[in-house]
């Protein structure tokens, strides 16, 4: 008999799966990371004389957006996945899938941004402008990353289920990195409006 | 035991030229100097109060919620 049948359930455990609380709290931390650079970000643009500052480069709006909006389509396809899990688990995971490989364009464009950016100039030591930049945007992007390897693997484990008929297996996994994944997803339009402030 | 009195002391000097001349002219509620941030200084310290409180409540209602 395994462990998890043996142990008493408390009314808590009943209801909500141990390992979507942990992710639950460790969101929260997440979240805390980012309010803190964004609010690192906005207390020094507010002492700022000027933004951008001068003889620094702008910052591609219209590419941006578009990623952005690649980025929500990859939450989309996420969302999609529910719908299909865990009756159609096979579609489930193609969804999943798509998602990811939208992620992998997100970070792609990204670091394209980020090469022709360094070519204008802006740099991490460039100034308080370009230090903040990198500080938001690549903190996100390592975010991203992370979020890609754990849905790569819950679609790995939701496919090899699949294949088993055995779709608890994959539950979990599948909650979990949908939970990460849609945190990365709805924290970058927010980071967006902070950094590239795309009503200016 | 040296070398971490050097890195106290070296601490103690950072923070020192960081906040201590600002004081005089400091802010009541930031501590800051600066006027032309201070909204910006108000905004960030509501919000990271603001969001753990509401994050850990809105966990807790659910949790309370879901056990019933």
């Amino acid at each position: 008999m395994d462990r998890a049948a043996t142990r008493t359930l408390t009314p808590i455990d009943r209801a909500v799966e141990t390992g979507v609380i942990g992710m639950t709290l460790f969101l929260f931390t997440e979240a805390m990371f980012f309010a803190g650079l964004v609010s690192a970000h906005v207390v020094l643009r507010a002492g700022q004389p000027s933004w951008p500052p001068a003889g620094q480069p702008r910052l591609p709006m219209g590419l941006t957006l578009a990623n952005t909006v690649v980025l929500l389509l990859s939450g989309a396809a996420v969302v999609r996945a529910s719908a299909s899990f865990p009756e159609r688990l096979d579609a489930a995971a193609r969804a999943i899938g798509a998602g990811a490989l939208l992620g992998v364009v997100f970070l792609t464009v990204q670091g394209l941004e980020w090469a022709r950016l360094t070519a204008f100039g802006l740099t991490t030591t460039s100034g308080i402008y370009g230090a903040t930049f990198y500080a938001l945007v690549v903190a996100h992007a390592i975010h991203v990353l992370a979020a890609l390897i754990v849905l790569l693997v819950a679609a790995r484990k939701m496919a090899r289920a699949s294949r088993e008929g055995r779709p608890d297996d994959a539950r979990v996994a599948f909650t979990l990195s949908r939970m990460f994944w849609l945190f990365v997803v709805g924290v970058w339009p927010v980071l967006y409006a902070v950094v590239y402030e795309p009503w200016r | 035991m040296q070398g971490v009195a050097a890195l106290v002391d070296a601490a103690l000097a950072v923070a020192h030229a960081l906040f201590f001349r600002l004081l005089p002219a400091a802010c009541a509620f930031c501590a800051s100097s600066s006027q032309t941030n201070k909204a910006a200084y108000i905004g960030t310290t509501v919000l990271l109060l603001g969001l753990p409180v509401a994050m850990l409540s809105a966990l807790i209602v659910w949790l309370i919620r879901r056990a019933r």
